[in-house]
């Protein structure tokens, strides 16, 4: 098996997990988890854009009011259970965006006609971002986009590949993949009704 | 192929009347009908066209309302004279569900549709 | 594979791949909404429709679909919901347009209609998973900054139409 395909399926199981959790304080840790395994697969986190993300939901859902009234301003009233569930909400698609980084971070290949479609676009992207520095604050602004274009058709020799070759599994590698999905999975086990009734810790949570 | 051609026109104003109406529908958003429970001086507010079911505490015990299909009634109650849940569903706003014993207080608050506004005011006048 | 028909596939990725490159542009400019879109990617299928067939126009949707997802990692997040329900309108809406008018509208008219479909579907989806009301309230704003780029866009683009010599030369292979 290649490593990319693992990849593919530990992501899975964690999404699984992911769609099990209901709490918020679950949903966080899982969203912290998450964000770790990204940001050591080699994804940038960066916490502003994040944080924008999770507050403009949660106060795009104050517009349908639900529970506990917090503060009001004029008649328009701020409540805690409608935060919750934008919250809740900005969690799960931050998660989200965070999960599917992880399970490409391997770059898995599409087989086919396509796959071969798409290598040869990543080829081109690649041309591209590399001669972008040629077109910058140049006048004629088309002219000089037209030089770019017409360059990269004249000197395509042949497809090159991939750069990037996804080796294959090794033991250590399934470890580290299962270890990623039990922890998932005990923080969801964790949050049952039987785990709150052992520990009374976890029942103070909301 | 000209720069600017007459279906570019009607395009544009197709796109600008719809911004003009996106406005319009802006303002409809601050009008909702709401639920507002008060116990004490706390209080609860949900929207009256998302269904939820929600419990309260008060000094005799638990009361809980139900919202469906834009409505809002009281589905339980641990008063003894139960008046809350014979009460039955309110839809309109102005109206009110009160649970004495418990000390709850359900009242839907919104604007109300100009032509059942002028409706009950020729009732009350 | 003819190498006639080796050339028009080449030409497809190149299209696709300036869809990947303006969308990496576009996701490092910073906008005051999140989600607030400008649609540089929409350019190589504005530019596209008059050169391209018909299945090359929606393997280039594909392609555009698929590349951002790829490249963004969000292929599998509901955020490729977005893109991918914008995409399809705004895609679809102009082929229409295109076709049905021909040279009675001009790059403008095509960008404004890709904007519109985008913008509208793209609320849509937004009202059903993730602002519920508050879609109301971003609307306008969504709308109003969609025309303008788009308008600015869809100049660019009769502007290259008719000063590029690369473009000429692609139109004169496709008559």
């Amino acid at each position: 098996m290649k490593y990319s395909t693992l990849r593919l399926i530990s992501g899975a199981f964690i999404i699984v997990g992911l769609m099990l959790s209901q709490s918020l304080v679950l949903r966080f840790c899982i969203t912290i988890f998450i964000i770790l395994l990204a940001s050591k697969s080699g994804r940038k986190f960066r916490i502003l854009p994040n944080i924008i993300l999770l507050v403009t939901i949660s106060l795009a859902h104050t517009l349908s009011p639900n529970g506990l009234v917090l503060f009001s301003i004029g008649s328009y009233s701020i409540t805690l259970g409608s935060l919750e569930i934008g919250a809740n909400k900005a969690l799960l698609l931050i998660s989200f965006i965070y999960a599917s980084h992880y399970m490409m971070s391997a770059r898995p290949q599409i087989p086919g006609k396509l796959g071969a479609i798409i290598s040869l676009q990543f080829y081109y992207f690649d041309r591209l971002t590399t001669k972008w520095h040629q077109i910058e604050n140049k006048k004629p602004l088309i002219g000089a986009i037209d030089q770019l274009l017409m360059n990269i058709n004249e000197n395509e020799d042949g497809q090159k590949e991939m750069p990037k070759q996804s080796r294959y599994v090794e033991k250590k590698d399934v470890l580290v993949h299962i270890l990623h999905i039990s922890v998932i999975f005990s923080l969801v086990l964790l949050f049952t009704d039987q785990a709150k009734s052992m520990i009374p810790f976890i029942a103070l949570l909301p | 192929m000209k720069k600017v051609t007459p279906v570019d026109i009607i395009i544009f104003i197709i796109f600008l009347s719809i911004c003009i109406i996106s406005f319009t529908l802006y303002t409809n958003v601050s009008g909702k009908p709401e639920v507002h429970v008060t116990i004490d001086d706390k209080e609860w507010v949900y929207d009256l066209s998302e269904d939820t079911t929600a419990s309260f505490t008060g000094p005799i015990g638990d009361t809980t309302i139900e919202i469906s299909n834009n409505r809002v009634h009281v589905h339980s109650s641990d008063c003894k004279n139960q008046i809350c849940v014979t009460s039955g569903w309110i839809d309109e706003p102005g109206e009110w569900i009160s649970c004495l014993p418990n000390d709850v207080f359900i009242l839907i608050k919104g604007q109300q549709q100009i032509a059942q506004k002028e409706e009950t005011d020729d009732i009350s006048f | 594979m003819t190498s006639h028909s080796k050339v028009r596939i080449d030409l497809v990725a190149l299209f696709a791949a300036c869809t990947l490159f303006l969308s990496t542009i576009e996701y490092m400019i910073p906008k005051p909404v999140p989600f607030m879109r400008l649609g540089l990617a929409n350019l190589p299928l504005i530019l596209s429709l008059g050169i391209f067939k018909n299945r090359e126009y929606f393997l280039l949707l594909v392609l555009k679909v698929l590349g951002q997802g790829l490249i963004s990692g969000t292929i599998f997040s509901y955020i490729i919901l977005f893109s991918l329900a914008g995409s399809l309108s705004s895609a679809i809406l102009m082929f229409l347009t295109y076709k049905l008018f021909k040279d009675k509208v001009s790059r403008v008219g095509i960008s404004l209609t890709g904007a519109l479909g985008s913008t509208i579907t793209q609320l849509i989806v937004s009202r059903i998973i993730l602002f519920k009301e508050a879609t109301y309230v971003i609307a306008p704003l969504f709308l109003i900054s969609g025309l303008i780029t788009s308008i600015i866009l869809g100049l660019f683009a009769s502007e290259f139409t008719t000063k590029s010599i690369w473009y000429a030369q692609l139109k004169e292979q496709a008559v």
